[in-house]
């Protein structure tokens, strides 16, 4: 399931943050030879102190971390800002309480193909998107700004998901960096839909739900109950 | 967005001509049709204030009350707020023990049914919080914040400046535009809506209202006519 960890759940999460920094550190370190910062096992930045809400793909249980993302508002102090600026001098220093920034997109390709064989990576890295652009309508952002390597694209578009590029950047890992911005609406979702036949990826409460319980029961009462069911509508 | 800018339009109005953060949030709360308002700048490290920085429209019964029994302590807003980073509503808020008495006192003190808190970060990562409450609940509500959320979103931004400027009396500027916004708005001034200014650039019509509403919100503006307006006197485009 996709979900948001923000601070405040961090607390009742840290094993699965703890198992981000280390995918972190294995995907954008290790294979992509990205310049980032590792303590030890992990890869965390200065942007990881400011709070960033997390949205995490995980299995029921929520112990195995399948893949994560980094969300930060452009009104505060952003990533791509200050990693572009060598290349596109202030081209990507979007502004706006709507416009969010979406960095370490990453997945584990060996988790997910040892527990949902039929999940190819490039699919997973569709299914991250379409929960990404789920959990930005239901928070009110309208425009995520994101850096990601040049294939890709092909994957964004394979998602059906509209991607502009902005940028692009060389000299942080073997391959350029690119960035790109892409909208969040009702129809960029429901197109995103249609290509994937894949609906409600993201679980609003999440974070919150009792380890373990079947998806259903807990969807079944509530305010949550209503509030997917509107997000589904979409 | 920026199709509706009627009730933005007044809003960033009252912002620019009234003069302290109280006012602005009283006039914000009738402007919406809110029954309350509460601003609340947080502590920071580059920021350190004699006192909090608290500003609302809840009546005096109620900030005594809340004051006296030490609410500060448990309120759950004031909890999460500072550590969220999205938009809220309150009935999503985790209600702890320590916190009914709370609820079921701002019940009586007809605080609200229903809740949205915005937490603010600007660039120098100072942090603040606004709070809206209403008395209308559920669908009403959910459309509600749907229609106005983002309003209120860029307003919350407007009052943590009114309010650092109140404290501070000068406030750093907002972040200079960047090229493609520059061009964007040069387009727009020369009349072209967004599809055309798409197509000069380039660009997909939704990137280009990304950079126009982020120019706009640069230079704290409600509308776009406004921003060109002011790009040009500041001498920023030259149509």
């Amino acid at each position: 399931m996709f979900f948001l960890v923000q601070a405040t759940d961090y607390h009742r999460h840290r094993n699965l943050l703890d198992r981000m920094y280390r995918l972190r550190k294995r995907v954008f370190h290790d294979e992509l030879e990205w310049d980032v910062p590792v303590i030890g096992e992990f890869e965390r930045d200065a942007y990881d102190d400011l709070s960033p809400a997390y949205l995490l793909w995980t299995d029921e249980e929520r112990t195995t971390v399948y893949g994560s993302l980094r969300l930060l508002p452009t009104t505060g102090p952003t990533l791509l800002n200050d990693v572009f600026r060598r290349t596109y001098p202030k081209d990507l220093d979007l502004c706006h309480p709507t416009i969010w920034e979406g960095t370490r997109m990453c997945i584990d390709a060996d988790e997910i193909a040892q527990d949902m064989p039929e999940i190819d990576p490039q699919q997973a890295m569709c299914m991250m998107l379409l929960a990404l652009a789920e959990c930005g309508l239901d928070n009110g952002i309208h425009t995520l700004i994101s850096n990601y390597e040049p294939h890709m694209k092909r994957i964004y578009k394979r998602a059906g998901a509209p991607l502009t590029e902005v940028g692009k950047a060389d000299g942080y890992g073997r391959r350029p960096v690119c960035c790109g911005l892409f909208e969040v609406s009702r129809r960029t979702i429901a197109q995103m839909r249609e290509k994937m036949e894949l609906s409600g990826l993201y679980v609003r409460d999440g974070a919150k739900r009792p380890s373990g319980a079947a998806n259903a029961a807990w969807m079944s009462g509530g305010a949550g109950d209503q509030r997917s069911s509107w997000i589904n509508a979409a | 967005m920026e199709d509706k800018p009627d009730l933005l339009k007044s809003a960033y109005t009252i912002v620019e001509d009234t003069e302290d953060v109280q006012s602005v949030i009283d006039q914000i709360r009738a402007l919406y049709g809110l029954h309350h308002c509460v601003f609340h700048l947080g502590q920071t490290q580059i920021d350190t204030l004699d006192r909090p920085f608290v500003k609302t429209t809840y009546p005096d019964s109620w900030i005594s009350r809340y004051l006296l029994k030490g609410y500060v302590n448990v309120d759950p807003v004031a909890k999460e707020g500072f550590l969220r980073m999205l938009p809220f509503e309150w009935q999503d808020l985790e209600i702890d023990e320590s916190a009914i008495e709370m609820m079921m006192d701002a019940a009586q003190h007809d605080v609200g049914r229903s809740g949205y808190s915005i937490p603010i970060i600007d660039r120098q990562a100072r942090r603040s919080l606004f709070s809206v409450t209403s008395n209308i609940a559920g669908e009403e509500w959910r459309e509600f914040i749907e229609e106005r959320g983002a309003d209120l979103q860029e307003i919350a931004h407007r009052v943590h400046r009114k309010a650092l400027a109140e404290i501070f009396g000068e406030i750093d500027p907002m972040p200079p535009l960047g090229p493609r916004e520059i061009e964007c708005l040069t387009w727009t001034a020369r009349g072209k809506d967004y599809a055309v200014i798409a197509e000069i650039l380039n660009l997909s019509g939704h990137t280009v209202r990304g950079y126009l509403k982020s120019a706009r919100f640069k230079l704290e503006c409600a509308t776009l006519p406004q921003a060109v307006a002011k790009a040009v006197s500041l001498k920023i485009i030259s149509p």
